[in-house]
């Protein structure tokens, strides 16, 4: 918003260019949000059909390019159905509750050194109040509805949110702990120098660890398989959104994958180094992409390792079942809680303690030979998948 | 505390298991069948829609007595003696005329009951199976034309050198009353074959 503010002709009033930036920031943000589902609902309808052997959407434009847009058209020009005995003014509410919850945690995350809707000192603390706005939104929903299915999907979703609260502040602890500072920007800054210097390496197995803890919360926040519980439709038909139709539904389902993109975006800010590039300082220069700057790639750096979060929560998806409400619970309070605060006592004794101020010493060396292998084991099933592909009989096309 | 490790670390074991399958499914070779694009090579002898050969029939009813759900209708009357005499492709004499050969496709259960006991081979299940329609009437076939042009030379005359050895299989068809069409329809097969 600084970048805006100082964009603007100096000759306005400073509160017209305050409200200025801030509405320009906020209609980009709100373009980003509202074009981003039409990406993730083509991929994962993809990787969906792909990871079942089918193709997925192929009809409508090329490879089924269009389809998302065709389904969203529909979705808007569907007429919104009320239930008769629905609380309307907080049935109308609701979903827009849910996506104001994912759309203001968009004003903290950085998307480079200087492309920050408003680096609030308060940044880390900021994202888990908003975000718990969309419990709100769930629940006024499921409420509202007057049904019982979306009354039990609004329960689960309560229940969820809050057990699976905990264990994602207690790891957004540590990078706080490490930095100083609950400002997003400060914590990017503090994991300059590429990749080995990533959160995600510091302390090598401990924060590895909370990263894990941390994605498989978000991924519970967000209501993603295997923690759908709130909209089992094996159960409840569709939880909390059982009685929406059209926009309203479609607001619902644009919040599910904003807030999957928020948690990815502001997990791969605390733990991958957020817009900061993977390669040591200089390293794309010294490879002979001198002109590169390096500010300028941030956005593509940090929209890269979110969406990179974001497919393994898609794949993730089609790879699990989902989970019952005890075993929910089992993996919130007797796994990911009790890990995460032995994380935050261990990791908190260690950066005060002089020899492990800085992380242990092979931090430095494992994070690339993971990574790089890493890699290849996937290329390997690639791979791996063609020659098994080839090997298997096609007998029944044409 | 042993076994809780255990428990932990098989649950995040078992979903990289998992993981790793659905990574290698995502490259595959996908098995969807491209349809209109692609079509499957159906296996010989597949059921589909019926077809009959309106010109072959010699109207004996047999195949809407052997049909179970009854989609057959056949309306048929006796052919007037001064009619000239036409024949079916295997030669049998065709003595009643057909007004009305009505197949209803949506009624049909594919059983190939009906192909069976024709005389003529003129009813037979094709390959074709792309024939939806919006309305249901569209899937009534009606295969009695006005102006079919029916064979008025026997295709096989039944061998005039050999009418003496054909001697037991011919009086069936002269003498063939309107009545028992069943007859007919073993004999005319051994007379061709023979």
């Amino acid at each position: 918003m600084d970048l805006v503010f100082r964009l603007l002709p100096e000759t306005l009033d400073s509160w017209l260019r305050v409200t200025l930036a801030g509405t320009l920031c906020a209609v980009a943000l709100l373009t980003f949000m509202a074009l981003g589902p039409l990406l993730y609902v083509y991929t994962e309808t993809k990787i969906a059909g792909f990871m079942q052997d089918r193709i997925g959407p192929k009809r409508v434009g090329p490879h089924g390019l269009l389809q998302t847009i065709a389904d969203a058209v529909k979705l808007l020009f569907k007429e919104a159905i009320y239930p008769a005995k629905a609380d309307r003014f907080l049935f109308i509410l609701a979903p827009c509750l849910v996506v104001m919850g994912a759309f203001l945690s968009f004003v903290v995350i950085p998307f480079g050194s200087r492309l920050v809707t408003a680096d609030l000192d308060v940044g880390l603390f900021y994202v888990v109040a908003v975000s718990s706005l969309s419990t709100v939104g769930i629940i006024m929903a499921g409420w509202a509805s007057n049904n019982k299915y979306a009354l039990f999907g609004a329960m689960r979703s309560a229940a969820q949110i809050v057990s699976y609260e905990i264990p994602a502040v207690m790891t957004l602890l540590l990078p706080v702990m490490l930095v100083g500072s609950l400002s997003l920007q400060h914590v990017v800054w503090a994991q300059n120098g590429g990749l080995q210097n990533w959160f995600l390496f510091r302390y090598f197995p401990l924060m590895a660890v909370a990263f894990l803890i941390l994605f498989v919360a978000g991924l519970a926040e967000c209501n993603r398989a295997p923690f759908d519980i709130p909209e089992a439709e094996s159960e409840l038909v569709a939880g909390f959104h059982t009685e929406y139709s059209g926009f309203f539904f479609a607001l619902f389902f644009m919040a599910e994958y904003t807030e999957m993109f928020v948690i990815s975006a502001v997990a791969s800010v605390i733990f991958l180094g957020g817009w900061m590039s993977p390669f040591p300082n200089g390293f794309l220069q010294h490879l002979g992409f001198v002109g590169l700057p390096q500010v300028g790639l941030g956005p593509l750096w940090l929209i890269g390792k979110a969406w990179l979060l974001v497919f393994v929560m898609m794949w993730l998806r089609w790879t699990l079942p989902r989970l019952r409400v005890d075993q929910l619970m089992h993996v919130a309070w007797k796994v990911l809680l009790p890990v995460s605060m032995a994380l935050v006592v261990v990791v908190g004794g260690m950066a005060l303690w002089g020899p492990t101020r800085s992380g242990f010493p092979w931090d430095r060396w494992v994070g690339w030979p993971i990574v790089v292998g890493l890699l290849l084991y996937l290329a390997w099933g690639i791979v791996d998948a063609w020659r098994w592909s080839a090997r298997r009989p096609q007998t029944y096309a044409a | 505390m042993m076994k809780w490790l255990k428990d932990v670390w098989e649950g995040f074991w078992t979903v990289l298991v998992g993981m790793r399958i659905t990574w290698r499914h995502l490259f595959t070779r996908k098995v969807t069948l491209h349809y209109p694009e692609e079509k499957w090579i159906l296996p010989p002898r597949s059921r589909m829609r019926l077809f009959m050969k309106y010109e072959d029939c010699i109207g004996c009813g047999q195949c809407a007595r052997a049909c179970p759900v009854q989609c057959i209708y056949i309306k048929a009357e006796k052919r007037p003696a001064t009619a000239p005499a036409i024949y079916a492709a295997n030669g049998q004499p065709i003595k009643l005329d057909v007004s009305v050969f009505d197949i209803d496709m949506s009624l049909c259960c594919y059983c190939n009951l009906c192909t069976y006991p024709c005389p003529t081979d003129c009813i037979y299940m094709t390959p074709e199976y792309e024939f939806a329609t919006t309305d249901l009437t569209h899937h009534l076939y009606r295969f009695a034309k006005p102006n079919a042009k029916f064979l008025t030379v026997n295709p096989k005359p039944p061998a005039k050198p050999a009418a003496p050895a054909a001697a037991p299989a011919k009086p069936p068809s002269p003498q063939s009353p309107p009545s028992t069409p069943s007859t007919p329809s073993t004999v005319p097969p051994t007379t061709a074959g023979a």
